[in-house]
């Protein structure tokens, strides 16, 4: 009983192939392979393989280098990622508007995000040599994702209909009303996205961190989750890496959901 | 409007004024590179070009990386792209949920799930082991797919007439609305994996395939001059494709939702 598909299903079909190889790549090296680590985050050891239940969760949330790990991503995404945006919202508003005529400024600010932070990290030891908090790794966030905050809020300025402002200006509105009350709202998926994007990058600072430090060990206060990562790589602790990645997966998930929903509620 | 215009000249000073300070990393380094003890000398690089081997293998490691694995990315993305924008399938808004909770995933999630799939594969300490998995970018594929949402479709449509090839559409219709797009995603991935820190640092044992990036965090087994001048040519590869695709870069990229 073989059924003939129509023209369009066919054609349907090989649209949809055209997803396989990345869905593939992506099962093979992500999906699968954390379905794994869920077990490994269950069982006492590879040996014999015991179910524990969320035990070596239990010892991962009370182990003190995962809760200072954690401590400083919070901090950087409670103290970095409000000045990023703050700076970022600015500067795009800024040359997109009032110094439009300077908008070629935006360049200074978008090539450090392709500057390989190895390069300029010399400087940057000789710079912070004398400091004695997470300072210079901050500047480090801000430096690199600055760019790509500017790029991608000035592209969804740029979309928005003159026409709008035009009407608006008609009825006496004033630059500042103008953009809190037209600009931003029409803006709004954009920035929610853009944050979103800069709170997942707050995860990425280990490698300034590793390569501010060298190899040797961080002060607390720029202990980021790689280093704890490391350490039970080097150890075999599979079972503590497995717990500590799925936890911040979690995190990860509940922050990336909020932040979709709410996108979506301010799209309609 | 006097008053005004001095609010623009001032704005526009302290912007310049915190552009410039933003130039200082790159430029110190510059500068750096070519003094030694407070006077100039071109030692640094000498000794970096005849007395520093490892950074010869360093650098073409990173250049392997750094190309094979923008242009597969690019080449498995514009595809998925595709067929996400085009295809019609039950749970293809779930599967793109997925993508995009992947592409926001941090490397510290992904990197025990990754090093299991290498090892089960048996990639580890191979070149393989660095590119295979950076082939397969969530974010190349949300990213194109975006701005393929704002493009023509009717050219599809009217092309599908002439063939039943989705490559051949892919090639003549999507590829050319998406060029500034794809030039933007190749040069963030590009200078994503010139910069690869961690996966060399895990996946590989030996020497023989790390790349430029661990030269600077194991600097005290290199001698202390050839640092900076490594660094500005690890820098120059990014900057000369910043020069080249600076304006793709700023319009290719959108993030609507």
């Amino acid at each position: 009983m073989k059924k003939k598909l129509s023209h369009g299903t066919k054609w349907n079909l090989r649209c949809l192939f055209c997803i396989v190889p990345s869905f593939l790549g992506c099962a093979l090296f992500f999906l699968i392979p954390y379905i794994r680590v869920l077990y490994y985050s269950v069982i006492n050891n590879q040996f014999q393989k015991k179910f524990v239940g969320p035990e070596n969760y239990v010892e991962v949330m009370e182990n003190e280098f995962f809760q200072l790990a954690m401590k400083n991503s919070l901090l950087l995404i409670g103290i970095g990622v409000p000045v990023l945006m703050g700076l970022s919202l600015t500067l795009s508003f800024l040359l997109s508007f009032s110094l439009r005529r300077f908008s070629f400024l935006r360049d200074f600010f978008i090539f450090p995000m392709l500057v390989p932070t190895a390069a300029v990290v010399i400087v940057w030891r000789e710079f912070f040599a004398t400091s004695e908090t997470a300072l210079p790794i901050y500047a480090l966030f801000v430096w690199k994702n600055l760019g790509l905050c500017i790029i991608l809020l000035t592209a969804a300025l740029t979309t928005i209909d003159e026409a709008v402002y035009e009407a608006a200006r008609l009825d006496g509105a004033k630059p500042l009303r103008l953009h809190l009350q037209i600009s931003i709202p029409l803006i709004a998926p954009t920035i929610l996205f853009t944050l979103l994007l800069a709170i997942m990058n707050t995860f990425k600072i280990f490698k300034e961190s590793f390569l501010f430090y060298g190899s040797k060990y961080p002060p607390n206060h720029s202990y980021t989750l790689q280093y704890y990562m490391n350490n039970n790589f080097q150890k075999f602790d599979y079972q503590s890496l497995a717990s500590a990645s799925v936890l911040t997966s979690l995190l990860v998930l509940v922050i990336v959901l909020v932040g979709l929903s709410m996108q979506r509620r301010v799209q309609s | 409007m006097m008053k005004k215009r001095i609010a623009v000249w001032i704005l526009f000073g302290a912007i310049l004024l915190a552009g410039l300070v933003y130039l200082v990393p790159v430029v110190l380094t510059v500068i750096g590179s070519f003094l030694l003890n407070g006077k100039v000398s071109g030692v640094g690089y000498r000794t970096l070009f005849f007395h520093c081997f490892p950074f010869y293998r360093m650098f073409w490691n990173s250049v392997l990386y750094a190309f094979s694995v923008t242009v597969g990315a690019v080449l498995i993305a514009i595809p998925a792209a595709y067929g996400f924008r085009f295809a019609k399938f039950p749970g293809k808004n779930v599967l793109y949920v997925i993508y995009i909770i992947l592409m926001m995933m941090p490397l510290q999630v992904m990197i025990l799930p990754n090093y299991i799939g290498l090892r089960d594969l048996k990639l580890l300490n191979t070149p393989f082991a660095i590119i295979v998995p950076l082939l397969f970018s969530p974010l190349a594929v949300v990213v194109l797919h975006q701005y393929l949402r704002e493009c023509d479709v009717a050219v599809v449509e009217a092309a599908r007439l002439e063939t039943n090839s989705c490559l051949k559409v892919i090639w003549h219709c999507i590829v050319p609305q998406l060029k500034v797009c794809i030039f933007a995603v190749g040069l963030l991935i590009f200078a994503e994996t010139w910069n690869l820190v961690e996966q060399p640092l895990l996946y590989l044992n030996e020497d023989k395939w790390r790349n430029l990036s661990l030269l600077f965090s194991e600097s005290e087994r290199y001698e202390a001059e050839v640092l900076l001048p490594a660094a500005v040519l690890f820098m120059v590869p990014v900057l000369l494709w910043y020069l080249l695709f600076r304006d793709e870069l700023k319009k290719g990229l959108r993030l609507n939702g």
